[in-house]
């Protein structure tokens, strides 16, 4: 198919848009973090800028430093100075669902709380004796011993 | 945001794995994950019932044991399971103060509520029988005929539900999809209540958010004073 090529609005939107899905459907998609930064920046869209970089914060947590701090440095012109400075202080151990945002955008990967996501806690369970239970297991419940649940 | 499966048994079966305290004092509320779960069916269980429990209350309700109690009757323990699995599942949160539902009137609350949901900032509210409650960034001639094909399609999808779970599909809404995969108009059924509504959103919606609870909020709220 050939005809008259898109406006320039009209591609950065869809591209935006291919952006936003690649990374919704696939957090750990760098080149759609990278990208999707990248086209905040083009369309000058501040807000943009500031969500698709907590998506990057948000999806990689601890990895990914190099990136982050590429973006971020990339960023720099489009973020005030509060963004950016939350982003910066999150650099090292990126961001988890439950750190409260300055703002509240539209970032995809973000669960939008605004209270505590935990309130009611599990009682401490009692000592696991790893000595003691394999001196009373015989060979053949090994299979048996491995389904047991040990998060208790 | 998938639906997370959180049935009577799976609550029980953790009770009878451990035992859970209360970790402090707080207000519950629904994330938008949770206002999403408890809204997007109609399926009837003790996670939904209870989530739709608190958006029925005029506000975020303490958290105590005997609340929970009765709120889910359950015992005690029982009832902090089922909250612990909500919680595990990042379907409600706690605020340190009570807040209230929405009060401003509909007329400015829902264009506003609405404009988050949609990257363009261009969504429609209907009620079940296809009649338009609120517009934003539509035509009014346009936001009325989206509000009619949206309860024409919530007719269509509770008809053929069960082959949807017969094929394993997970999501709940119908769009109008370009070639690409992305959708222009995106048609979501809200089950507040015993009241059914519908939603249709123009690009990409935006469910994580605030406002998503708020809505839902407002609408149950609106259901509860009929009642």
């Amino acid at each position: 198919m050939r005809g008259e090529p898109l406006p320039a609005g009209v591609r950065q939107r869809a591209a935006w848009r291919q952006a936003c899905a690649d990374v919704a459907r696939d957090p750990l998609q760098l080149e759609a973090h990278a990208r999707r930064v990248l086209l905040a920046c083009l369309a000058d869209e501040r807000v943009q800028v500031f969500d698709a970089l907590v998506d990057c914060f948000l999806a990689l947590g601890e990895r990914g430093r190099g990136l982050r701090e590429a973006l971020l440095a990339q960023a720099r012109g489009w973020l005030d100075d509060e963004n950016h400075d939350f982003l910066a202080r999150h650099l090292t151990t990126g961001l988890s669902p439950l750190d409260p945002l300055p703002t509240h955008g539209a970032a995809l990967l973000d669960p939008g709380l605004i209270g505590l996501p935990v309130m009611v806690r599990r009682l401490q369970p009692l000592p696991f004796d790893a000595h003691a239970v394999a001196a009373t297991l015989r060979l053949d419940q090994a299979d048996a011993a491995q389904a047991l649940p040990l998060d208790n | 945001m998938e639906p997370t499966d959180l049935s009577d048994s799976a609550a029980v079966a953790t009770d009878r794995q451990a035992g859970y305290t209360l970790g402090g004092d707080y207000f519950v509320h629904p994330t938008p994950a949770g206002t999403y779960f408890a809204v997007s069916r109609p399926e009837d269980d003790a996670s939904r019932r209870f989530l739709q429990g608190l958006l029925a209350q005029a506000s975020t309700p303490a958290l105590t044991v005997d609340a929970l109690k009765d709120a889910t009757g359950r015992d005690e323990q029982g009832a902090l399971a089922l909250l612990h699995d909500l919680q595990q599942a990042g379907l409600v949160q706690g605020l340190p103060q009570a807040m209230q539902a929405p009060a401003e009137p509909d007329g400015t609350l829902l264009p506003a509520l609405l404009s988050q949901l949609s990257d363009e900032g261009r969504a429609v509210l209907g009620d079940a029988g296809g009649l338009m409650m609120a517009a934003v960034g539509f035509k009014h001639a346009h936001s009325e005929q989206v509000a009619a094909l949206c309860a024409e399609l919530a007719g269509l999808q509770r008809r053929h539900a069960a082959l949807r779970a017969q094929m394993g599909l997970v999501s709940d809404g119908w769009g109008l999809v370009s070639a690409a995969g992305y959708s222009e108009l995106s048609f979501w059924p809200l089950y507040v209540g015993a009241s059914r509504f519908h939603l249709t959103v123009a690009g990409q919606p935006r469910f994580n958010q605030q406002a998503y609870t708020r809505l839902a909020w407002a609408l149950a709220q609106r259901h509860a004073a009929r009642n």
